[in-house]
């Protein structure tokens, strides 16, 4: 399939706009329009990863603001600062580097009532920045609401573009007297993509949920990673992998509620597939114990099981037509162990503190076991979510 | 495809009977059942376990950077 298949159309874009369009009319009906107040939630997060050759340092805000006629308005703040050495960017030279990623994401939406169904339609964008890489995305959704919202369907539609860089890391930023810098490679290649998902969300008594879904990725350009280098009869090379990538990704999650015991079981199923000959299954569990109204404890084991593409190689001779150092292309499992603590901040009534008696913090902390040249990591994350 | 049609038909038929009025969701909105209270964090571990595994999907998207190619 060539490049410019995939290419956006204009009847795409009109399609986007008329959906933006359509959000915006004030003709729509208003679901909390009597009460002509704004609500929203603004949430404040601390993300940390470690293992042994990367460290991830990653402060976030997000932030929902729903008008008085209905219209929700979804926008995000990242900031990743990442210290990593060799091994994770694939490279042989043991060279240690920090690089900072912007990411920032804004959304708008509205739900039309249909009187017996509702129908919510949305776009967002995404644009993340870092030296050697700028992701963008552009995403259109809609969500059906059937038989008293007992039934939910979405549909959403995600083009991505995203220039491809290279720089030379560690050491001294390189400038000439002009002040321009030398470290800079330039453009690489760029990548493309479209990701269509559906999913069924499906209330199947007073106590349990049922979620299944699907996700069509295509992808498209420079798919490799412009640092790592194969080893192709004992010399390093750049990696070279096929052009195109069609994934499949088949999901559900199935919860139970237990009122004797106040427990909560999620069951959680993601099978996947590629044309590079990846296959991966992903189960999960997840049990939540409430303590009371304003207290939840939540364990997870979450295990990760892929076999390698058809490329793959721990090291290649003669004349092959794609080579990768990528781990991600090798056979590999792994089991994640995590905790997680959340709380309501409902204490803080009639305090100096009280316009955060709504609010829920929540602390987890998580061990990832992984047989991959990765090794083990940690993933820490903390949030308050303030809703007004 | 066969799995994906065999499985929306089996959950629309499981829940295709059952009506839970609003009154009635007690249970479903307590905060352990509530997954929409875990997107901040699952937006992240998504990221992470991108850039670390071959497989991807099933948490929305992501985004590129990371060195996730």
């Amino acid at each position: 399939m060539g490049r410019h298949a995939h290419a956006p159309t204009r009847a795409g874009l009109l399609a986007l706009a008329a959906i933006l369009a359509a959000t915006l009319t004030p003709t729509a009906t208003r679901a909390d329009e009597a009460s002509g107040t704004w609500t929203g939630a603004v949430e404040l997060r601390a993300n940390y990863y470690w293992e042994t050759s990367t460290r991830v340092v990653a402060p976030e805000v997000r932030a929902r603001l729903v008008s008085p006629d209905g219209v929700q308005v979804d926008g995000s703040y990242l900031l990743d600062a990442i210290t990593s050495a060799s091994i994770a960017a694939g490279v042989q030279e043991d060279i240690r580097f920090t690089e900072v990623r912007n990411q920032g994401t804004l959304g708008v939406s509205r739900e039309f009532d249909l009187g017996e169904a509702q129908l919510r339609l949305g776009t967002s964008g995404r644009v993340s920045h870092e030296p050697d890489y700028l992701a963008t995305g552009i995403t259109a959704y809609s969500t059906l609401s059937l038989n008293q919202r007992n039934t939910v369907l979405s549909l959403s539609l995600t083009y991505i573009h995203d220039n491809v860089g290279a720089v030379v890391r560690g050491g001294e930023a390189r400038v000439d007297d002009t002040g321009r810098d030398l470290s800079d490679r330039g453009l690489q290649g760029q990548l493309e993509g479209i990701t269509a998902g559906l999913t069924l969300s499906q209330v199947l008594s007073p106590q349990a949920t049922v979620v299944v879904g699907y996700q069509l990725v295509q992808n498209w350009g420079f798919l490799q990673n412009p640092y790592r280098r194969a080893s192709l009869s004992d010399n390093l090379v750049p990696e070279v992998h096929p052009g195109e990538r069609t994934r499949n990704v088949l999901f559900g999650r199935l919860a139970y509620f237990v009122p004797e015991t106040s427990t909560a079981f999620h069951l959680m199923y993601r099978a996947y597939m590629d044309d590079w000959e990846i296959g991966a299954i992903t189960p999960e569990v997840r049990v939540y114990q409430m303590i009371g109204p304003s207290v939840v404890v939540r364990l997870r084991y979450r295990h990760y099981n892929q076999v390698n593409s058809f490329f793959y190689q721990d090291s290649y001779d003669g004349d092959p037509e794609f080579l990768s150092a990528d781990q991600k292309m090798d056979r590999f499992y792994s089991h994640l162990f995590g905790v997680q603590l959340r709380f309501a901040l409902d204490f803080l009534d009639r305090t100096p503190l009280s316009f955060l008696e709504r609010s829920w913090i929540d602390m987890s902390f998580n061990y990832w076991n992984q047989t991959s040249r990765f090794g083990d990591g940690i993933l820490a994350q903390a949030g308050i979510r303030a809703p007004f | 495809m066969r799995a994906l049609g065999l499985t929306l038909l089996f959950a629309t038929a499981l829940g295709g009977c059952v009506t839970v009025a609003p009154y009635e969701r007690e249970y479903l909105a307590s905060p352990a059942m509530n997954a929409e209270l875990e997107e901040g964090e699952g937006e992240f571990q998504a990221h992470v376990f991108d850039s670390r595994e071959g497989a991807t999907g099933g948490h929305g998207s992501t985004g590129g950077g990371c060195g996730c190619n």
